[in-house]
C-alpha cells in the first residue's frame, strides 16, 4: 500500500448506520492490519463513526465513537478511538477524524437530536504521541487534558457547546 | 454589588495580612491558607473594602500526573457570595495568573479550582464556563466539583503523563 495525502482520502460518515456488509469490510481492515481479531472487529464495527477511504475505495482509517462511563468525571461520554493504516500515519488523518467526529456529535447535541452525553472523551494510547503531543490543550482539536489513567495514559475531553453536567 | 469590585493582586506580607484580616472577619473563609509563594487576589469595592480573597498556591495534584498547577481557593463575603460572582472572580484571577506565568515545565500550567460548596452553589452546571476556560474535571473524594483551566501553550509534565 502506498502512502497518500489527505487530499486523496474521503471521510464518510457512518455513525449508527453501519450495515452488515460495511461491518465485515471494517472488521477485515482491522484484521489485515493486526489491530483486532475478526470477532471483536465485527462487534466494534458497529461503533464506527467515520471511514476514511482511499481513491481506490479501500479503507485507510476508521474511528469509533461509543458511549461509556468515565468514572473520573462521573458521567457518560462519547469515547473516541481511531485506527489509521500504517501508510497514512504521517498525515493529519487522525486529527481530521477527531474534528469530523466532534463536529458531528456536537451538532447532534446542540440540535437536540442526541443529548445522551455532553462531550467527547479520548484516552491517548500511543506512547510516542503521548510524548510529542503533550500540550494541555491540543491547539486545533481543543481537546483538554483532564488527568491520566492509573497507568499514565493522558485523558482528554472536549465538551459540546452549551453542554451541562448531567444531574 | 457583583459589578462593584475590582480584583487586585497582592504580594508577600501585604497579601498574607490582607487574607488574614478577611479570614478573621468572615468565618466561611476559615479554610483559606496563604503559604509561602502564594499569589493572593483581593476583591475590593470602590471604597476599598475587601469583600473576597482568592489564594493561588502551586501544587502538583496526582490526578494531573505531577504537572504543576495553581490550586485556587476562594472566599467571598456575604455581599458578593454567588455562583456568578465566584466564576467572575476566578476568571479574572486566571487571566492575571496566565499573564504572569512563564511557559516552561517548572511553572504552573494552569489553574485548578476545587470548589467549596460555600462558594459556588448548585446552579454551576455548565461543563465549560463562559467567563474563562474552566472545564469540569469531576469531583474530589470529598465530593467537591473540580475545575481546571490550562494556560495556552502549557504542556503536561514531560515523561510522566
Amino acid at each position: 500500500m502506498s502512502a497518500e495525502s489527505d487530499a486523496t482520502l474521503t471521510l464518510v460518515e457512518v455513525f449508527e448506520r453501519v450495515d452488515e456488509a460495511l461491518g465485515r469490510e471494517i472488521a477485515a481492515f482491522w484484521v489485515e492490519h493486526g489491530a483486532l481479531a475478526s470477532e471483536e472487529g465485527l462487534v466494534r464495527a458497529r461503533q464506527v463513526a467515520f471511514v476514511a477511504r482511499r481513491a481506490d475505495g479501500r479503507i485507510a482509517a476508521v474511528c469509533t465513537a461509543y458511549l461509556d462511563d468515565v468514572p473520573a468525571l462521573g458521567m457518560r461520554l462519547f469515547h473516541f478511538r481511531t485506527f489509521v493504516a500504517a501508510a497514512h500515519r504521517r498525515t493529519d488523518l487522525a486529527r481530521s477524524m477527531i474534528h469530523a467526529t466532534f463536529e458531528l456529535l456536537e451538532r447532534r447535541y446542540v440540535s437536540g437530536v442526541d443529548r445522551r452525553s455532553p462531550g467527547m472523551f479520548l484516552v491517548l494510547e500511543n506512547r510516542d504521541v503521548q510524548q510529542t503531543r503533550d500540550e494541555c490543550i491540543w491547539p486545533t482539536t481543543r481537546l483538554v487534558y483532564v488527568g491520566s489513567t492509573a497507568d499514565g495514559r493522558p485523558c482528554r475531553v472536549r465538551y459540546f457547546r452549551g453542554a451541562t453536567i448531567p444531574a | 454589588m457583583d459589578e462593584d469590585y475590582d480584583i487586585v493582586a497582592l504580594h508577600d506580607a501585604a497579601a498574607a495580612a490582607e487574607a488574614g484580616r478577611f479570614v478573621t472577619t468572615d468565618p466561611k473563609s476559615s479554610a483559606l491558607r496563604v503559604a509561602p509563594g502564594s499569589t493572593v487576589h483581593a476583591l475590593r469595592t470602590k471604597d476599598g473594602a475587601t469583600v473576597g480573597v482568592g489564594v493561588a498556591t502551586i501544587a502538583r495534584p496526582p490526578r494531573f500526573a505531577g504537572t504543576p498547577v495553581y490550586r485556587y481557593a476562594l472566599a467571598l463575603g456575604p455581599s458578593v457570595r454567588s455562583a456568578a460572582a465566584a466564576r467572575r472572580a476566578v476568571a479574572r484571577a486566571f487571566r492575571d495568573l496566565a499573564e504572569r506565568a512563564p511557559r516552561d515545565a517548572a511553572h504552573p500550567a494552569g489553574v485548578f479550582f476545587p470548589i467549596d460548596p460555600e462558594v459556588l452553589v448548585a446552579d454551576d452546571r455548565a461543563c465549560v464556563w463562559d467567563e474563562a476556560p474552566f472545564v469540569y474535571a469531576g469531583k474530589d473524594p470529598d465530593g467537591r466539583p473540580l475545575r481546571i483551566a490550562w494556560f495556552e501553550g502549557a504542556r503536561i509534565a514531560r515523561g510522566i503523563a
